[in-house]
């Protein structure tokens, strides 16, 4: 029970229900009570002080006898209050059904008005055998106390009152209890219900049944719940079908050099090796072929260790400007098939930098070779370095068919391709920006579809002491073996 | 509190519908009678008009309005009830009521002129077995006369047997019969007279008629008949004359007439100082009271009261104080002494009370001879405060005056910050009363008692002397006659406000 959601609300609710409920009912107990005794008193006490007054300031230098009789004759006709005149010794010299008695009375209140005060008790009268409550007001005579004038009431019937008030709260707390327990019985399913519901859903996406939605009730925690897992779902989804499209790619992209080393593997075995011609032919493709397959594979271990964050930058003061000049130099001195011409623009200065130049040679070569795939035949491709603000943005840009508006923002996740019907893994690009990003920098990529693209990759560069060039050289000779 | 209160009701009201919710005031009804006076009350109700007032004479051997008595004698009591009705001023009613066959019916009424009912008596005046019912009215206003009727009643109706007017009525039995003689006052004929007379009247021959009669030569006073001595009634009275302010009488009777034991030498008289018993002359027989000089001559109308409580009356005589000795103009101070007659030749001292200016101390017999009493000198209130002071030798063999108890009466505010101060020197201190400002314009009056402290440096038997005659709080207590007995009602739940 306490386990549930339902059952803990129960009991929250219920406790803060109860002891709400419990508390006001002391407050109003006590209040009640206050307000019963304490307007009865002041009742008694106003008409015990009046007429004691009253005596006092008209009948000075009567005898007690006297003005005990007077006090009887003229009671109010409607006096609720039992009144008594009592002599110095508290022995009853008439009360206001006429009687006189020798007995004592010495209760708190008659001793106090025996001093000169007004006195209030309330208690068990042995006498009456019910609870009374008295008022004394001192009779004086000259300044000195003659006897006392003593009004009691029943207290019975308040104690009735009071608990009768008191029975009806408790009665009426215990309904908004019940009232209270059944509203949180009913606020429990509302909070639970689209709870269980979310989660039969997720169990059905757990399974893979990517068609399951969760509907959104109302808007609150658990609708954005609701969404958040349907937005779940989508993504999982598409990186299903990226998968999926990933593993056809990579199929297709190991089956073609597959097929064509098959293929001459087969000529040549049933052709033999009499042509010598062909045989070269063959082997030079077989070798071009597994070459292309291990460059592959390559890239795929590449891009596990980057994403297990295995690969470590191992950062040296390097000059980013010999790196570039070195490539323009690969560039245009190899040339090739697609008959592209590379332009390069450097700065004269050095580009001093931390960096690992190998795996950042990768990414301009990815840059550049990617440029040049997607280049029209015997076109050119630009690239440029500036210095703005401590760092370098190396630009490389073609006049090739461009990437439409829809495909910018995939390019360079894991295993997009575009749709482009070239060759590749689609992992090139994504981890380029994995390793520019581990240097400090960005990949930027504008494009307009039909007019070319524009790949800037941004670099910090360092601020200390340019170190000479041939320190720099050599590491470029080292890295290159 | 209150919106809560108020919310909680109005939610009462409405959730509840338990109809209307009383207010404190129609609550209240005085608490249910005790069983016997709950019946009488109930059975006088039929019989009374509407309107009636009850009412209760001013002096009576019990002061109810309705009563139980055995009137015929026929070991049934009757109820009595005295009442006024509302549309007449001068009139007082007294309705007697008998039960037969479990029911109260009404026998008999009595109607009287007067304003009020003064004296309601049910005594037996001319036969043991049965009771006479005396009823004094009072006309209204001091110095006119009241009447005295006395009825008898038998077979269901009253019947008038006596009348005479009066001034003062004592009832009792003087005589020793068993039945009781009333002995009055009767109201002075001229204003410019002021002899007066007591007058015995009781049981000769089945009928009420003049016992004795005493003259005096002045105003009879606060007559009582109680206890003089062990199985001795007396008539207690003081005569306030023009001379030598007055004396009390104690008359007895002896050998069929009255007699006053008050008879006091000359030099008996001079002995009270000493408060010691006092020896009394032959009891004086002459009817004239003015005849002789020895006499319990008294300076003022003390009250001669039952101080101890054993059921015989005291007889007060007021003393001198022994004060000291200052410029005129200080009040004399007086003690009432009161005496108890031993039922022969002399008068016993009990007890010396300072019953002044609100004081009200008894005078520790220790003390006697011992204390002088002191008032501050150039005090405006001479009242203010009460010295006693003993007179002691110091080492150096001057006499000194230490205190022994000063009592003191002050505004209830001169208390309040008294008190801190007694209290910080941890003096002893008694409150004997306060009086609340119940009457607006006068500040409440508290009265206290103050203990000395220390020991007024002396040594060896004057401190040991001294020491004997100091007061402690309990003694205070006892002397003030503060008592500190317990409560008839419950003390639980007790709440003081």
């Amino acid at each position: 029970m306490l386990k549930s959601i339902r059952g803990r609300l129960l009991l929250q609710i219920g406790l803060l229900l109860l002891t709400i409920v419990v508390l006001l009912e002391m407050i109003f107990a006590a209040a009640v009570s206050t307000y019963y005794f304490d307007s009865a008193r002041q009742i008694v006490q106003s008409r015990a002080v009046t007429a004691a007054t009253l005596s006092n300031q008209f009948m000075e230098g009567y005898t007690l006898p006297e003005r005990a009789r007077y006090i009887l004759e003229n009671l109010v006709p409607s006096e609720s209050s039992r009144v008594e005149v009592l002599d110095l010794q508290g022995r009853t010299v008439v009360d206001s059904y006429g009687f006189s008695s020798s007995k004592r009375i010495r209760t708190a209140d008659v001793r106090i008005a025996q001093q000169g005060g007004v006195g209030s008790y309330s208690g068990y009268s042995n006498a009456f055998k019910q609870r009374i409550m008295a008022v004394s007001s001192p009779l004086v005579s000259y300044g000195e106390v003659i006897g006392t004038l003593r009004f009691s009431v029943s207290t019975e019937p308040l104690y009735d009152e009071v608990a009768k008030l008191v029975v009806w709260a408790i009665g009426i707390g215990a309904a908004v209890l019940l009232l209270g327990f059944g509203l949180s019985l009913i606020i429990a399913r509302q909070i639970v219900g689209p709870i269980k519901e979310l989660t039969v859903i997720s169990r059905k996406m757990a399974t893979g049944d990517f068609t399951a939605k969760a509907v959104r009730q109302n808007d609150d925690e658990v609708g954005t719940l609701a969404d958040s897992l349907n937005h779940m779902n989508e993504e999982l989804s598409k990186s299903e079908k990226m998968k999926n499209d990933f593993i056809s790619t990579v199929s297709h992209e190991l089956r073609t050099p597959l097929t064509s080393i098959k293929g001459w593997g087969e000529t040549l075995v049933v052709g033999g090796l009499d042509d010598d011609e062909t045989t070269l032919k063959g082997l030079s493709v077989i070798t071009n072929e597994t070459d292309r397959l291990i460059g592959l594979v390559e890239d795929l271990l590449d891009f596990s260790k980057y994403q297990a964050g295995e690969i470590k930058m191992r950062s040296v003061p390097v000059d980013l400007n010999l790196l570039l000049q070195q490539l323009d130099l690969q560039y245009s001195w190899a040339g090739n098939k697609r008959g592209v011409t590379l332009s390069t623009y450097l700065p004269d200065e050095p580009l001093p930098m931390h960096a690992d130049l190998n795996r950042l040679k990768q990414v301009f070569v990815n840059v550049l070779d990617n440029a040049i795939k997607f280049s029209d035949l015997n076109g050119e491709i630009r690239m440029t370095a500036s210095c703005e603000d401590l760092q370098v943005h190396v630009s490389v840009q073609d006049d090739g068919e461009g990437i439409p508006a829809e495909d910018l923002e995939r390019i360079g996740r894991r295993f997009y391709k575009g749709s482009s019907k070239m060759s590749g893994s689609g992992l090139g690009l994504a981890i380029s920006k994995e390793i520019v990003r581990l240097h400090g920098g960005r990949i930027k990529i504008e494009s307009e579809y039909g007019i070319g693209t524009t790949v800037t990759v941004t670099l910090p560069l360092a601020v200390e002491e340019f170190m000479s060039g041939s320190e720099v050289a050599t590491h470029l000779a080292s890295s290159d073996k | 509190m209150k919106a809560l209160k108020i919310a909680g009701l109005l939610s009462l009201l409405i959730v509840g519908g338990c109809g209307r919710i009383a207010s404190p005031g129609d609550l209240l009804h005085a608490p249910n009678l005790a069983n016997e006076e709950q019946a009488l009350y109930r059975a006088v109700q039929p019989f009374l008009p509407a309107g009636y007032q009850l009412t209760t004479p001013d002096q009576s051997d019990q002061g109810s309005a309705i009563r139980l008595a055995d009137l015929d004698g026929d070991g049934d009591e009757e109820l009595i009830v005295s009442y006024k009705k509302p549309d007449t001023d001068y009139e007082v009613n007294v309705m007697i009521l008998t039960q037969r066959g479990g029911a109260w019916q009404k026998a008999d009424q009595i109607t009287g002129s007067g304003m009020n009912l003064d004296y309601l008596g049910i005594k037996p005046l001319t036969d043991r077995s049965s009771s006479e019912l005396l009823l004094g009215y009072d006309s209204g206003g001091s110095g006119l006369p009241r009447e005295l009727f006395v009825y008898s009643f038998s077979g269901g109706q009253a019947e008038e047997i006596f009348h005479e007017s009066y001034d003062q009525i004592a009832v009792g039995d003087l005589i020793g019969s068993g039945m009781e003689q009333i002995a009055v006052v009767p109201p002075a004929v001229d204003a410019e007279d002021t002899h007066s007379q007591i007058r015995l009247i009781g049981e000769k021959n089945g009928k009420l008629s003049l016992l004795a009669e005493s003259r005096t030569d002045g105003s009879v006073t606060n007559m009582q008949i109680e206890r003089a001595a062990t199985n001795i009634d007396g008539l207690f009275a003081q005569i306030m004359s023009t001379t030598r302010s007055g004396y009390a009488v104690l008359l007895t009777w002896e050998n069929n007439d009255l007699v006053n034991i008050l008879s006091l030498s000359q030099k008996s008289y001079d002995a009270r100082v000493s408060r010691q018993d006092l020896k009394l002359e032959a009891p004086d027989r002459n009817p004239d009271l003015s005849s002789t000089e020895n006499k319990w001559w008294i300076d003022y109308p003390a009250k001669n009261r039952d101080v101890d409580g054993d059921g015989i009356l005291e007889t007060a005589l007021p003393t001198p104080l022994p004060s000291v000795e200052s410029a005129s103009g200080t009040p004399q101070l007086w003690s009432d002494s009161y005496y108890r007659w031993n039922g022969n030749q002399t008068m016993e001292f009990v007890e010396d009370r300072f019953w002044q200016w609100g004081y009200d101390l008894r005078i520790p017999s220790r003390w006697l001879g011992e204390y002088r009493i002191e008032l501050p000198t150039g005090s405006e209130n001479a009242a203010g405060e009460v010295r006693f002071t003993y007179s002691a030798k110091n080492d150096t063999g001057n006499t000194v005056a230490l205190p022994l108890l000063t009592l003191r009466q002050m505004t209830s505010e001169a208390w309040n910050a008294l008190k801190p101060v007694l209290e910080s020197r941890q003096s002893e201190y008694v409150v004997l009363g306060s009086t609340g400002s119940v009457i607006p314009g006068n500040s409440s009056l508290v009265t206290v008692a103050l203990l000395p402290d220390g020991n007024g440096d002396l040594t060896g038997k004057a401190a040991r002397d001294y020491e004997a005659l100091r007061l402690t709080i309990a003694e205070v207590h006892q002397l003030a006659g503060i008592s500190a007995d317990d409560e008839e009602e419950a003390s639980s739940d007790v709440e003081k406000h």
